[in-house]
C-alpha cells in the first residue's frame, strides 16, 4: 500500500507544475516544497524626457513595478532530470530555461518588440548646455503634472502627456493636451492589471502602445508610439512538467517583457508555431502643425491599432503553439495536461483547446462578469442570465 | 473633413480594428462615394462650427418635471445644467454639474421648469436650500467608483410659475396632471426601472431632455429628442473604449442612425434619460454624464457622436436615493 502511495506521490510530481511564482507578502504563501529561485518584478514603464533649448528628447525606460514582488519557486522531481535555471536583470525576469532530453526538432516563436524611442527635434544640441532630464510615470496623475510643472517652469511652454486610453490624457499639458473628454479621465489605478490570485507559472506583462504628445515651447512637436507595461496586462506561462520539460524550453525576457519562446517540439508542427511578428514602426516625423496635426492623429490611431492587432496576434501564436504541441502528445494524459496549460497559459484569452469563437471566453467577458456581479450584486448565474437576454436581443 | 467623418463613424460602428482598417481605406471610400448622404450635409455641431449647445435635432419638451439648473460659483452665474424633480423638492442631475476649478463648488444652485431660460435676472428661480453629490465623487480625480450624479433640495416646489405650453411634442396630459401644486407626495422612484427590467423591455430608443444654450449664453430651451440605444450596458471593448463604464451607464445616440442628428449637448448634463409607459408616465432609466469620447474632428466641445448616460436603476444608486430621502413609494397625485 505504502509503495502504491509513493507511486502516485511520483506521478502526481512529475505532471505538476515545475516552475511557479509567488507573491513575497500576502496571501500565496510560499509552499515548504519549494525550491526559492529569486524573486522579481513586474515592469512598467517611465517617461524620460531630455529637454535642452534646441529640442526634446522622449523615450520611455523600463523599471520595476514595486506593488507586487512575486517569488519564483521550482518544483523539482524526483522521477525527471530537470535542469532549470531562471536569470534576473534589475530586479526583472531575463530568462527561464529548462532542459530534458527530448530534444528533436526545433520550433520558435518570434515576437519581436519595437524600438520605442525617437527624437522629436533634430537640431544638434550645444555642447556646453548640460541637458534637463525628469523620469515621471505618465500612469500617476498627480506625478505626471507635478513634472510638467517642473519642465514647464525650466522651459515655458514645454510638455509631454501620454495617451491612457483612447481619447484620455495623462495630466500636465493643460491647454496644449489632446484631452478630448469633457469631464472625466479613467483612474490608471483602476486600469491597471494586478493579480488577484497567484496560480503556478511565469508572470509576465507586454507593454501596449500609447501614444506621446510633446509640446516644445508651445508647438506640438511630436504625436509618437512608445510602449508602455504599465497599464498593460498581466499574463502567465504555465511552465509544467508535460509540455516543457520533457523538451528544451527557453523563454527570453527583455524588461521584464516576454521576447521569445522556444520549444523543441516535431517538427510538424513548425507551420503553426512560427509565426514572427513584425511590428510597425509608428514614428512620425516632422513638425506638424495645426491642421496636419488631426491628420497626424489618425494616422497615429491606425498605426498604434496596427501594433496592438499585431501584438495579441502575438499572443494568439503563442496559444496556437501549445494548441498544437497538445494535438501532438503522445498520451491521453500529456494531452490533458497540455490543454490546461494553454487554458491557464494567458489571463487575456482562455480559449482552450476549441479555438473556435464560440467557446472562447475572453478576458472582456470575465470582466464583464465581474462588473455585473459587483455594480448589480447578482450572483454569477444571475449574470449569465442577464448576459443570455442581453445577446438574444442583440444589445451591447 | 469627409475622411474624418468616415474613420470616426467606422470606428463607432465597427470597432478600433476596423477603425484603423477605415484609417487605410479612408480615400477609397471617398472615391467610391460610399458615405451616407446625410454625412454630406452634416449637422455635427463643434465649438467651431456652432455655437449652441442645445439637444442636436429635439423639439420643445412640455414636461415640467425636467428643469433648467444654475450653477453658482463665486456669487456669480457660472453655467447651466439640467435636473429631473424626482420628488417634489428633489431634483436629480448630474455632480459634475458642480465642478469648478477642479472642486466641488459650495454656493447652491438654482432652478426652474420654464421652458425658456432667458438669463438669471429675467427667469423664475427658486433657490435651491442644499445639494449633495453621489459619494465619493471628486472633480479632481477620476471617479471610476462613484456615479456622475447629485440631488438638489429645493425652498419650494416650482409648480405654477409659468402656463403649460403648447408643446411641439405630443406629452401625455396625465403627466402634466402629476405636478398641480396641490401634489407634494409624488416620487418618480416607484417608476425607474433597473436594468433587469430595461434589458428585458428591449428599448431601441430612449427620451432624453436638458435645457442646452441655442445661442451661447442667451437662451436655454427645454428639448426633448429620442435617441437610439447604442450601449445598454457598454459590456463591449467597443463601449469602454468610447469612455464608458460598464453597468454603471450606458450610451445612447452613438450608432450610425442618430450620428451628427441627434444627441444631447453641453447644458443638457444632468437630464434625464427615460421612456414613458403607456399611459404617458414618466419613466427615468439615467441622466445625462457627457459626451463619449472624441477624436478626430470631434474635438473637445463637440456633440452628435453620441453621449455617455449614468445609469439610476443600479442598486447602488436606489439605495443613495431613498437614504438621501427620496419616497420609495408615491402618493397619487392626480387630484
Amino acid at each position: 500500500m505504502k509503495k502504491f502511495l509513493c507511486i502516485a506521490w511520483f506521478i502526481a510530481l512529475t505532471g505538476c507544475n515545475v516552475i511557479n511564482s509567488y507573491r513575497v507578502t500576502g496571501d500565496d504563501a510560499k509552499e515548504p516544497t519549494q525550491n526559492a529561485s529569486g524573486a522579481y518584478f513586474l515592469p512598467k514603464h517611465l517617461v524620460v524626457a531630455t529637454i535642452d533649448s534646441t529640442g526634446i528628447v522622449v523615450e520611455s525606460k523600463a523599471v520595476q513595478d514595486r506593488t507586487t514582488l512575486l517569488q519564483v519557486g521550482l518544483k523539482l522531481s524526483g522521477l525527471s532530470h530537470d535542469t532549470i535555471t531562471v536569470a534576473y536583470k534589475d530586479g526583472l525576469l531575463s530568462k527561464v530555461t529548462s532542459i530534458a532530453d527530448d530534444q528533436t526538432g526545433a520550433v520558435l516563436t518570434e515576437l519581436a518588440q519595437a524600438a520605442g524611442r525617437f527624437r522629436t527635434n533634430i537640431n544638434p544640441k550645444d555642447d556646453k548646455e548640460i541637458p534637463f532630464v525628469i523620469e515621471f510615470d505618465p500612469f500617476d496623475q498627480d506625478e505626471s503634472e507635478m513634472a510638467n510643472n517642473i519642465i514647464g517652469n525650466k522651459f515655458p511652454g514645454t510638455c509631454v502627456e501620454v495617451e491612457l486610453v483612447p481619447g484620455s490624457w495623462s495630466r500636465g499639458c493643460g491647454p496644449r493636451s489632446l484631452e478630448s473628454l469633457l469631464v472625466d479621465l479613467p483612474d490608471p489605478e483602476e486600469l491597471r492589471d494586478t493579480i488577484k490570485s497567484v496560480e503556478p507559472g511565469i508572470y509576465y506583462k507586454r507593454s501596449l502602445d500609447h501614444r506621446v504628445h510633446i509640446v516644445f515651447k508651445r508647438k506640438s512637436v511630436g504625436l509618437h508610439t512608445l510602449k508602455f507595461a504599465n497599464i498593460a496586462p498581466v499574463f502567465r506561462i504555465d511552465v509544467n512538467r508535460t509540455t516543457f520539460v520533457k523538451r528544451k524550453t527557453e523563454i527570453d525576457f527583455e524588461d521584464g517583457e516576454l521576447t521569445s519562446v522556444m520549444v523543441d517540439k516535431p517538427s510538424e508542427v513548425l507551420g503553426f508555431a512560427k509565426l514572427p511578428v513584425t511590428l510597425a514602426n509608428a514614428y512620425i516625423s516632422g513638425v506638424v502643425d495645426a491642421f496636419a496635426q488631426r491628420k497626424s492623429v489618425q494616422e497615429a490611431r491606425a498605426s498604434l491599432m496596427n501594433q496592438q492587432a499585431a501584438t495579441l496576434k502575438a499572443e494568439q501564436s503563442l496559444i496556437e503553439a501549445q494548441i498544437a504541441a497538445a494535438n501532438n502528445a503522445n498520451s491521453p494524459q500529456e494531452r490533458s495536461a497540455a490543454l490546461a496549460s494553454i487554458s491557464r497559459s494567458t489571463n487575456f484569452q482562455n480559449g482552450g483547446a476549441n479555438s473556435g469563437s464560440a467557446n472562447r471566453i475572453t478576458y472582456r467577458s470575465l470582466q464583464n462578469l465581474k462588473d455585473c456581479q459587483r455594480v448589480l450584486e447578482k450572483t454569477e448565474a444571475q449574470c449569465i442570465e442577464t448576459f443570455r437576454i442581453l445577446n438574444t436581443n442583440g444589445q451591447d | 473633413m469627409l475622411r474624418y467623418a468616415l474613420i470616426a463613424w467606422a470606428l463607432l460602428c465597427n470597432g478600433p480594428i476596423a477603425h484603423a482598417k477605415a484609417a487605410n481605406a479612408g480615400s477609397n471610400l471617398e472615391q467610391t462615394n460610399l458615405a451616407p448622404a446625410w454625412l454630406n450635409n452634416p449637422m455635427l455641431k463643434t465649438s467651431n462650427s456652432n455655437p449652441g449647445n442645445e439637444i442636436i435635432g429635439g423639439a420643445l419638451s412640455n414636461d415640467r418635471l425636467i428643469v433648467g439648473i444654475v450653477v453658482q460659483h463665486k456669487g456669480k452665474q457660472s453655467g447651466i445644467c439640467s435636473g429631473l424633480r424626482i420628488a417634489p423638492q428633489v431634483v436629480l442631475t448630474a455632480a459634475h454639474c458642480f465642478c469648478r476649478d477642479g472642486q466641488v463648488t459650495r454656493l447652491p444652485p438654482l432652478v426652474t421648469n420654464q421652458t425658456y431660460i432667458n438669463s438669471r435676472p429675467k427667469a423664475i428661480w427658486i433657490e435651491a436650500v442644499a445639494f449633495q453629490v453621489f459619494p465619493g465623487w471628486s472633480c479632481k480625480r477620476s471617479s471610476v467608483h462613484a456615479y456622475d450624479l447629485a440631488l438638489i433640495y429645493l425652498a419650494d416646489s416650482p409648480e405654477g410659475v409659468e402656463p403649460l405650453q403648447q408643446s411641439v411634442r405630443k406629452v401625455p396630459k396625465e403627466s402634466q396632471i402629476k405636478l398641480q401644486p396641490s401634489c407634494n407626495m409624488f416620487s418618480l422612484f416607484p417608476n425607474i426601472r433597473n436594468i433587469d427590467q430595461l434589458v428585458s423591455e428591449n428599448h431601441s430608443k430612449i427620451l432624453v431632455s436638458g435645457y442646452g444654450y441655442q445661442e451661447k449664453d442667451k437662451i436655454g430651451t427645454r428639448n426633448e429628442v429620442e435617441l437610439g440605444v447604442s450601449s445598454l450596458t457598454c459590456r463591449s471593448e467597443l463601449a469602454s473604449n468610447l469612455g464608458c463604464r460598464s453597468f454603471k451607464e450606458f450610451i445612447l445616440g452613438a450608432g450610425q442612425r442618430d450620428f451628427g442628428r441627434r444627441d444631447a449637448c453641453g447644458g443638457d448634463s444632468g437630464g434625464p434619460a427615460f421612456v414613458r409607459d403607456d399611459d404617458g408616465k414618466l419613466i427615468p432609466v439615467g441622466v445625462v454624464s457627457r459626451g463619449v469620447r472624441r477624436h478626430g474632428p470631434f474635438q473637445k466641445g463637440a456633440c452628435g457622436a453620441g453621449g455617455i448616460y449614468t445609469h439610476i436603476g443600479v442598486p447602488e444608486v436606489q439605495r443613495w436615493l431613498v437614504n438621501s430621502g427620496v419616497r420609495q413609494n408615491s402618493e397619487p397625485c392626480l387630484n
